[in-house]
């Protein structure tokens, strides 16, 4: 009996064994390996051992792409936290009907394609845009604003497209607090500043560590929001990966960038568990 | 005469359309320990909260030393709380977990260390106040909690069903320590429960609630020698409920005829004949012997159970089984016959207007 049960409980996790290995773990090797291999300049790749993808990262042109591209990350995964937990909060002690009906509007925009979406910024953020004609109409301000093809952009769709990867989680967690913990504190005297800043937040922080994760990782490296929004002037990484092995070719750069990526990813989640984070509550990172 | 220090006056609270709060009029002493007693749901957890602000009212006023908190943020109201799970903040140390209060109320440092000290010695935490709480017992999470509740040394402490999750025997030890923290600190505690045992055993006063009013407020030992009403009487302790008619009646004394022939004297408080009467005798109040004797009725023995301390009968007479609790039952066998007599004094007949 117990046998039979085993038996196919082996069979039925093949097919996610097998799509595991060979459309994750496969691209991923290839690509670890191809990171220690040498450009040859004309598209094509020399099969021998060499750090210089590595070395090249740590240029200073480099860098500061580096450094823009995280802050604006930064930037973007700030302005999720600040929406995310207002709203969660705010579901707190709605009824189950209510919370669900909500939860379901955030996830809406995943069933269009992000591309799609992104164009549709242009129609309310370019010069002669929704945004600028209605505030000029309504003579808020005189000249129009600058909300494209800039850093505003790329923050504006960013923060658009990955806001539902912030509100899940933190949404998650803060409906898993006991709200017997709010009463105490309020009772202890707490402020709802306070109730916020030392028992919310402080109890939900893995889902806002995991959050910030699913928004920061993206929010570097989704190109075509940078491409449409930025006007393809202003880089982050994943304009320079993607550049890398569209337009320069050098597929062993790029794999270089996409590994130090990961690393960068896995080393944050080491900071988070060394600050006193849980990582099973990360939900298996 | 002891001052009122909280005063409950025609509370009401509505969630909806349930009425679960009805024009319920309370006033707590200062220094005391008042337990609300009732059935699950009746409404005590919706009193206590809307006494420490965690719940509006719907209409009506609580007042607390005197001034009108009805409309006061539970974080300015000087009571505090003791929840049923504890509500201990997981994140926190135990002692970071009794000084939140503290800072909240900006108590300057060296006064807050010496309190937290003091409230840690008074509830026996020394050596553990670098836990947090999941490395804790739930009688040591009990004590965290108590001590967070005391340490803002305000004049009312709540406790919700505060003992119900931990087993018999540290029940038992925390219901002695509990009521010699309240002694000792002389701070009012108003604790819910629906344990008659506990409540018995801890409180100077009870109230009993009942579908959302105050049944009966009054010391242990009244509400079980005294119950006004049947739910009282039922609630408490075992109790035989019979209703008959009073037949006979004298200068000092009356009879009341239950049914299946049992007459009972009881003292004559102005009863008329015809009056319909309902008596509550204890199990333990029973006069029983197998020789029959003056104004005694006649049962069988239905049932024998021993239960350690005390064996408990239960006597068929007619239609009626009555409960009767002994000491020493070991005369009394099933299915023999038994001779019952209630003195009077033991007999307590309900509607009589206090003495
Ligand atoms: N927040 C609430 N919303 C709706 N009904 C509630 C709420 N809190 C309590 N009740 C209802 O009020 C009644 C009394 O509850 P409660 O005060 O918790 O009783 P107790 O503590 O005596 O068990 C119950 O019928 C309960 O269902
Ligand atoms: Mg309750």
């Amino acid at each position: 009996m117990n046998k039979k049960l085993d038996l196919f409980k082996n069979i039925s996790l093949w097919p996610v064994v097998i799509y595991s290995f060979v459309l994750i773990l496969l691209p991923l090797l290839y690509i670890l390996f191809l990171s220690f291999c040498e450009t040859d300049y004309v598209g094509g790749i020399n099969y021998h051992f060499s750090i210089v993808n590595y070395l090249t990262i740590i240029d200073s042109t480099y860098l500061l792409i580096f450094a823009k591209s995280a802050l604006i990350g930064i930037i973007t995964t700030l302005i999720c936290l600040v929406i995310a937990y207002p709203f969660a909060i705010f579901l707190m002690d709605k009824k189950e009907e209510v919370r669900n009906a909500l939860i379901k509007l955030v996830m809406i925009p995943f069933l269009t394609n992000s591309l799609i979406r992104t164009y549709g910024w242009i129609v309310l953020l370019r010069k002669n845009g929704i945004i600028n004609n209605g505030l000029t109409s309504l003579n808020i301000i005189k000249e129009p604003l600058s909300l494209m093809y800039n850093n505003i952009g790329i923050i504006i769709g960013m923060v658009y497209t990955l806001l539902p990867f912030m509100i899940l989680p933190v949404y998650a967690a803060v409906n898993k607090l006991d709200p017997n913990l709010i009463k105490a504190a309020k009772d202890l005297g707490a402020n709802k500043f306070h109730v916020f800043k030392d028992i919310i937040f402080k109890e939900t922080i893995s889902g806002a560590f995991n959050g910030s994760l699913m928004v920061f990782i993206p929010a570097i490296g989704y190109f075509f929001i940078s491409d449409i929004l930025g006007g393809g002037k202003q880089m982050i990484i994943g304009n320079l990966i993607k550049d890398q092995f569209l337009t320069a070719r050098n597929w062993p750069f790029g794999s270089a960038i996409s590994i130090f990526l990961i690393i960068v990813t896995f080393l944050l989640v080491r900071v988070y568990k060394k600050i006193g984070g849980n990582i099973d509550e990360l939900g298996g990172m | 005469m002891k001052r009122v220090l909280v005063e409950l006056k025609n509370l009401s609270k509505k969630f909806g359309k349930e009425h679960v709060i009805k024009d319920l009029n309370l006033d707590i002493y200062e220094g005391e320990f008042l337990t609300l007693l009732g059935p699950s749901g009746c409404g005590k957890t919706t009193i206590l909260r809307m006494i420490s602000g965690l719940e509006k009212v719907t209409s009506g006023k609580v007042i607390i030393d005197g001034k009108d908190v009805t409309d006061i943020v539970p974080a300015k109201r000087e009571v505090n709380t003791i929840f049923q799970n504890f509500a201990l903040f997981p994140h926190m140390t135990v002692w970071d977990n009794i000084d939140f209060g503290l800072k909240m109320h900006k108590v300057p440092r060296t006064e807050a260390d010496k309190r937290i000290k003091d409230a840690i010695n008074l509830v026996k935490l020394k050596g553990f106040e670098n836990r947090k709480p999941d490395e804790l017992s739930g009688g040591q999470q009990q004590r965290v909690a108590i001590a967070r509740g005391i340490v803002l040394n305000h004049k009312v402490l709540l406790l919700d069903e505060s003992l119900a999750s931990l087993d018999l025997k540290l029940k038992r030890e925390m219901q002695i320590e509990l009521k010699k923290i309240q002694k000792q600190l002389g701070i009012t505690f108003i604790y819910v429960t629906h344990d008659q045992d506990e409540a018995l055993t801890m409180s100077d006063r009870i109230a009993i609630i009942n579908n959302g009013t105050v049944e009966q407020i009054d010391t242990p030992e009244n509400i079980y020698r005294k119950p006004h009403t049947k739910f009282v009487a039922d609630f408490i302790g075992e109790a035989n409920i019979l209703t008959g008619k009073i037949t006979k009646v004298s200068e000092n004394e009356a009879v009341v005829s239950l049914p299946d022939n049992m007459d009972l004297t009881i003292d004559n408080k102005n009863y008329q004949v015809g009056e319909e009467k309902t008596v509550v005798i204890r199990p333990e109040c029973f006069d029983i012997s197998s020789i029959e004797s003056l104004d005694s009725f006649k049962g069988v023995v239905k049932e024998y159970i021993y239960d350690g301390m005390i064996t408990k009968l239960i006597v068929q007479k007619d239609n009626t089984e009555l409960r009767i609790n002994l000491m020493d039952a070991s005369s009394f066998k099933e299915g023999s016959d038994v001779y019952l007599k209630v003195p009077k004094k033991y007999i307590i007949v309900l509607g009589d207007k206090n003495e």
